[in-house]
């Protein structure tokens, strides 16, 4: 049974229903009119090879995660960032970052991770770390 | 190749061939469910690479539509190829005469995307939307490899503080979108790494007045935003904000004719040091007198067999071997040589191979098929039109070129070693006989050093 939505254009009124069919006054222009549903989530694909990066690809961690993801680079940028302002201002960063309603803070894809390209080219990460941990 | 109709909320689910709705399950008629947008097998008929699918903007019930994301959703489909997209457009009227409503996924931060080789037209600009209804700065319709967007609308109005964006992953165009940003600190176009997004005629809207609401932000390692014309406006561009800020390695930011104020600052206040280049021009809304300049290095050749040779001559009546020398020394991402030849097919109509020989400096770091292609453009012998088909690989996939033995003059130039390396494309359908074929070698990898040399063969083989 299709979910109603209606909202009156001008007053704001809002109708919610559940019923075959609208009410015919809101397919007037008076009212906007909408149906909605949840939109279809597909399976997972059995043949789909096995994803091994740490956290199955997902580009949004909470901190604990990214300190995993990290691994012993974790120690070797605190270490750095006692001698250089601008590694604490990462650490700080993330120390500061609070959760998204999803509960992730720390998203893989956001363009201030690019300071771990930087702390590669500093020689805090090794060659090539900072592209491993971006791709999770 | 054929047109398939949806309907959401028909009484019968037909076989997707009529836009008519069919009287009984599995009839002629168009399918009922929009789940088949979202990634659902049909269950009656078929969906197949280079199809065009009509999406009626109304239900049946004559009711705008509205999906509620539960989780991460992908659209299209990925029968989709790279050479057959599939086709998805939310009529306008066009099919279904007045019927001009909406189709909105809705999310609580969640993101939805388009899966690769699949394009999305709302022939209503803005009747396609994405709306996420929660704080969130990780709300993206994301755009995956080849995909071409028109029309659609991101919108973070019911969201208080941060906002939704577009992103691109690979390359990706998005034509004529509209995007409402709330408060944007990862902008209201963003790349990922190695990503590349073309944006035309955009129309960006900053509804919140923040300072630290950006425009445009690229990823790093080589990615690029390219908006060509549109306009920048709203209560934000009075408020401090900014176009985009420095993002690093080798990314890149172009903005022609777009009408921005002069009140938002083109950087904003973060610091860094970074290897990222801003183009503007035309911020009036007008290209202006803006001269572009290509300019990624140098091509040269000469005529005393000095460079490797393979199988190319000049045109004179010595016939003397002939190669090009490319030193792409100022090349990169948005900034790609290219050496074009052509080739007259005069035999019979058909399947054809291009291989094209290069050497490539031993030291040449980062030399991949991601970096370095060619194009093809070829007139189809079914259809007598143009087809482009290229042989580049998705970005950071780590491709390697293919070794070759041809038979070159010589494999060292100087103290410099070269490697023998070919690109073989195949066309997907006949090429008709008696006409043009156009073969770009091209690549966007930048020579570091005097070392990185390409020796191109300008005569193609084609089989």
């Amino acid at each position: 049974m299709p979910n109603f939505r209606a909202t009156h254009e001008q007053t704001g009124e809002i109708a919610e229903y559940n019923q075959s069919l609208p009410l015919p006054e809101h397919l007037t222009e008076d009212w906007r009119l909408e149906e909605v549903s949840d939109a279809y989530v597909a399976p997972p694909d059995p043949e789909a090879p096995a994803d091994t990066r740490m956290f199955g690809g997902r580009r949004q961690l909470t901190k604990l995660e990214f300190v995993a993801l990290l691994g012993t680079d974790f120690a070797s940028i605190l270490a750095a960032a006692k001698q250089s302002v601008q590694v604490e201002a990462f650490v700080m960063l993330v120390t500061l970052a609070t959760p998204d309603a999803n509960g992730y803070a720390v998203d893989l894809d956001d363009p201030r991770m690019a300071a771990l390209a930087q702390l590669e080219a500093f020689g805090v990460l090794g060659a090539g770390r900072a592209q491993e941990i971006l791709n999770g | 190749m054929a047109n398939k109709f949806i309907i959401e909320g028909a009484a019968f689910n037909g076989d997707g061939t009529s836009s008519a709705e069919a009287t009984v399950a599995g009839g002629v008629g168009a399918w009922n469910t929009i789940t088949y947008f979202e990634g659902a097998t049909p269950a009656y008929g078929s969906l197949a690479a280079g199809d065009t699918v009509y999406i009626r903007s109304k239900t049946a019930a004559g009711a705008n539509i509205i999906r509620t994301i539960v989780a991460a959703t992908n659209l299209g489909s990925l029968l989709a190829t790279a050479e057959n997209h599939i086709h998805w457009v939310l009529d306008g009227g066009n099919i279904w005469g007045g019927v001009t409503g909406t189709l909105t996924y809705s999310a609580t931060g969640l993101s939805i995307s388009l899966r690769e080789n699949n394009s999305l037209e709302a022939e209503v600009r803005g009747a396609f939307v994405y709306v996420p209804t929660t704080n969130n700065t990780l709300a993206t319709f994301t755009l995956n490899n080849r995909c071409v967007v028109r029309g659609a609308m991101v919108d973070s109005s019911l969201q208080t503080t941060n906002g939704a964006r577009f992103s691109a992953t690979d390359r990706a165009t998005l034509i004529s979108p509209i995007v409402k940003v709330r408060r944007g600190g990862a902008g209201a176009f963003s790349t990922s790494n190695y990503s590349q997004l073309t944006v035309i005629d955009p129309d960006v809207e900053l509804i919140g007045s923040y300072s630290d609401t950006l425009i445009a932000v690229t990823g790093i390692y080589g990615a690029r935003i390219d908006i060509i014309g549109g306009r920048v406006w709203g209560v934000g561009t009075q408020a401090g904000a900014s176009i985009t800020k420095p993002s690093g390695s080798d990314s890149g930011l172009r903005i022609l004719g777009t009408d921005i104020p002069r009140t938002v600052a083109i950087f904003d206040s973060s610091s860094g040091t970074y290897n990222h280049v801003t183009e503007y021009i035309g911020a009036d809304g007008g290209v202006g007198a803006a001269i572009g300049s290509a300019r990624w290095g140098v091509a040269d050749s000469r005529s005393d067999g000095y460079y490797p040779t393979l199988n190319a001559f000049l045109p004179t009546s010595v016939a003397q071997p002939w190669s090009w020398k490319l030193h792409p020394y100022f090349a990169g991402r948005g900034r790609a040589f290219e050496l074009p030849s052509m080739k007259l097919h005069t035999g019979d109509s058909g399947v054809k191979t291009f291989t094209c020989n290069f050497l490539l400096g031993e030291e040449f770091v980062g030399a991949d098929a991601s970096r370095i292609w060619i194009d093809v453009e070829y007139i189809d012998d079914a259809t007598g039109q143009r087809k482009h088909i290229d042989s580049r690989a998705k970005a950071n996939s780590n491709t390697p070129l293919s070794s070759s033995t041809a038979n070159w003059s010589a494999s060292t130039y100087g103290a410099v070693n070269l490697l023998k390396r070919q690109i073989q494309l195949t066309t997907p359908t006949s090429v008709k006989k008696d006409t043009l074929v156009v073969i770009t070698f091209g690549g966007d990898i930048q020579a570091l050093t005097a070392n990185d040399l390409i020796f191109v063969c300008p005569d193609v083989v084609m089989a």
